[in-house]
């Protein structure tokens, strides 16, 4: 399942939804808001907070086909993400994926697969601010 | 501005920015058939520094569609510029 929150994102709750009974391992990636943007230099231009904005509709339906697509693909039991919508500060966790499978292999790459695919593909945009006032809309961090 | 004769433009992410709005009230000339290319080239000659057309995915009424795509009156026009999630 694919979903946008605007509140915390709960981990604990989601890791429920990926448990299965078949699945001997699990892999979970979580993306956190970090203090610097990755080409800037400048102490001044250090991040204080980021805002995140989706296309609701169309996010959420592209996000449950990169899940489904995900499952067809690999050899997995479940598949979970969720991305925060918002205003965020620093080490507020902005995305979390989680997928479970018999064995470890699939697990890793489908958690990949699905991170690096939401990045491209789901029409969120990040916005940061600055400590120096200024903010700017990041470009894709593929 | 009468829904009849006009469309609505919906702008994201940077593209709110760029012109400074989240909507545009947009105008239809009677008997001009367009579509969205047409539509977002108008715009970015507003705005050269707006992505070009190659970055961006159009949209009929949150439905993804192709550049050669037409609209008529009372649509909702979308221009999604580049994910940038995660």
């Amino acid at each position: 399942m694919f979903t946008l929150s605007e509140q915390p994102i709960d981990a604990q709750a989601l890791k429920a939804q990926v448990k299965n009974p078949r699945s001997g391992g699990f892999v979970n990636f979580e993306g956190w808001v970090r203090n610097h943007n990755k080409t800037a230099q400048d102490e001044t231009a250090a991040v204080t907070e980021l805002h995140y904005e989706a296309h609701e509709k169309l996010a959420q339906q592209v996000g449950q086909q990169i899940i489904d697509q995900a499952m067809q693909q690999f050899d997995i039991n479940a598949a979970v993400c969720c991305h925060r919508v918002g205003q965020l500060q620093i080490g507020d966790m902005a995305i979390w994926v989680g997928v479970s499978a018999d064995h470890r292999q699939a697990a890793f790459a489908a958690c990949e697969f699905i991170l690096n695919q939401t990045k491209a593909q789901v029409p969120i945009w990040k916005k940061e601010h600055y400590k120096n006032g200024d903010s700017g809309w990041v470009e894709a961090n593929l | 501005m009468n829904s009849a004769t006009t469309i609505t433009i919906e702008l994201y992410g940077q593209l709110k920015d760029t012109f400074a709005a989240q909507t545009i009230e947009h105008r239809l000339e009677p008997g001009v058939p367009t579509n969205v290319q047409q539509l977002y080239q108008a715009l970015r000659a507003q705005q050269p520094n707006a992505p070009q057309q190659q970055q961006i995915r159009p949209i009929i009424n949150d439905t993804f569609v192709e550049w050669d795509a037409g609209f008529q009156a009372g649509d909702v026009i979308g221009f999604l510029p580049p994910a940038s999630g995660g």
